[in-house]
């Protein structure tokens, strides 16, 4: 009889990826490149869903709508910085404009955010679209579903928005991803064409070329990219829950918990007065202090590098 | 504006028109969507317009040998919030306001205005040192708030820098006024020679 390893003495040493699913060159052949795609989306499944992995999804998808955003911003001709945007959109009173960062890195969040197995899906999607892109997205989703894999499926709602309404990238993009998620099974959509998707990629779609290898390439790389963020955001939150019985400050758990869901956290309001998402109060002074002490335990990063106006986030 | 017919259901449209030798067919189509965006007092969208021609027809090219007619006519058809209008040429803008008396005072703006709006819309968001930035003096509260009042501009997020001033930002209705699809219409930013004075 074999003698076992000793698995308890070896350290973890990361997750074990397959060497050939990350190969930098793109695949020519639309063979490979749906093979690519396919096996990196359903490798991406495993990350998302698998408890032993424990990825955190709110923030994971809290940052790719971050990514999404800037790239959506760069699409229409804007250069924008994920600093820009968190500023704009965290640094926004109540009843003021959040301008077009904001809105844009609004928009994301809440594409990003749709519960698909709810039975209202499908409203709260439509409610981000203008009114006409609505309805024909509506009827797009309502239609008969051919035996099409997803990313087809993703790729023929996102060709004919891109032609019908070809200055609203940020809109089709975001209902490919919908409708890539919902064809793949997940709770939430993830942006992954709206990360990656080139401008020149947009405009050879919108011009009708066979998309369907800039497709496979676009879903395999942004795939591969959230597969490498899952576990990295997933052994960051490790350690953060590791670390968390150590904060003595009152309401620790809902502070905690709110950095496993948000891309960034500001002191005020999101935790002082009262934590975001419960009903502990915090004091400014005790929410600052616990960011520092979080940031001296390794497990949190201040985002801005300001003196005030500080935006932490897992790191 | 609608001579409306007794039969007006769509579903009957023959948007084929497969009886017609092509150039006529092309014709009749472009008939058909100038007539469209005649009758509608907004902004048309694509969509609604594919819905009176042949699914295949390339609604920019019909719509672009429209407005090759429409040289030397005193209005034009303009792509405005992602569709299109028909709009009277701006040159004959005073005579129309002369004929109609319209009240246009909310859409006059001084050049410090108009420079002050450019500012926002290029830099936000911008907050009032980021003007005084680039005009080299503080800009006026009072103008700030015509702008603001007449909803050009809002509160944007806080700067973050001490006394946490708010920045300006351009609305949809900046966008309305100035005829903008989004803020990537704005004119390329190379074209500007001078900076702007207030």
């Amino acid at each position: 009889m074999k003698k076992t390893t000793n698995r308890s003495s070896t350290k973890p040493t990361g997750p074990t990826l397959p060497a050939w699913l990350f190969e930098r060159t793109p695949p020519d052949t639309l063979e490979a490149a749906a093979f690519a795609s396919g096996s990196a989306l359903s490798f991406l499944y495993v990350v998302l869903m698998d408890p032993n992995i424990d990825v955190p999804g709110d923030l994971l998808r809290s940052r790719l709508a971050l990514r999404a955003a800037v790239h959506s911003n760069k699409i229409e001709g804007r250069q924008t910085t994920e600093a820009e945007l968190r500023d704009a959109y965290h640094l926004t009173a109540p009843g003021d404009t959040l301008g077009p960062n904001g809105d844009m890195l609004a928009f994301w969040r809440k594409g990003a955010d749709i519960r698909l197995k709810a039975s209202d899906w499908q409203d709260r999607l439509g409610a981000l679209l203008g009114k006409s892109m609505r309805d024909d997205v509506s009827v797009w989703l309502n239609a008969p579903s051919k035996t099409e894999s997803p990313v087809e499926r993703a790729g023929a709602l996102l060709g004919q928005l891109l032609i019908d309404y070809p200055r609203q990238e940020a809109n089709a993009l975001l209902c490919a991803d919908v409708v890539l998620a919902r064809s793949l099974g997940w709770p939430k959509p993830v942006p992954l064409l709206g990360h990656t998707l080139k401008k020149a990629d947009i405009r050879l779609i919108s011009d009708g070329a066979d998309r369907r290898l800039t497709l496979h390439h676009a879903i395999a790389r942004a795939a591969q990219e959230t597969i490498r963020l899952s576990y990295d955001l997933g052994r960051r939150a490790a350690l953060l829950r590791e670390v968390a019985p150590k904060l003595r400050s009152k309401g620790a758990d809902d502070a905690v918990r709110l950095f496993l869901t948000e891309d960034a956290v500001i002191i005020s309001p999101m935790l002082t007065p009262i934590i975001r998402g419960s009903k502990t109060a915090m004091t400014p002074r005790s929410a600052l202090r616990m960011c520092d002490r979080l940031v001296a335990l390794g497990v949190a990063k201040e985002l801005t590098g300001r003196p005030s106006f500080r935006l932490y986030g897992l790191g | 504006m609608v001579a409306r017919k007794s039969d007006p259901k769509s579903a009957s449209l023959d948007r084929e028109l497969d009886g017609l030798p092509p150039d006529l067919r092309w014709r009749e189509w472009m008939s058909r969507v100038e007539a469209v965006i005649f009758a509608n007092p907004g902004p048309i969208a694509r969509v609604d317009l594919q819905r009176v021609v042949a699914q295949t027809t390339n609604l920019d090219l019909l719509i672009s040998d429209i407005q090759a007619d429409l040289v030397g006519r005193p209005y034009e058809i303009v792509s405005v919030a992602g569709g299109w209008m028909f709009r009277s040429r701006p040159q004959y803008g005073d005579a129309i306001r002369a004929a109609a008396d319209i009240d246009d005072q909310a859409h006059d703006f001084t050049s410090e205005e108009m420079a002050v709006l450019c500012a926002v819309a290029y830099h936000q968001p911008l907050d009032r040192a980021g003007l005084a930035d680039i005009f080299g003096k503080e800009v006026n509260r009072d103008l700030l708030n015509r702008l603001r009042s007449k909803k050009l501009i809002g509160n944007g997020p806080k700067s973050p820098r001490a006394g946490a001033p708010h920045t300006f930002v351009t609305t949809p209705g900046f966008l309305a006024t100035f005829d903008l699809d989004s803020l990537r219409d704005l004119p390329d930013m190379q074209l500007f020679r001078d900076p702007p004075e207030v």
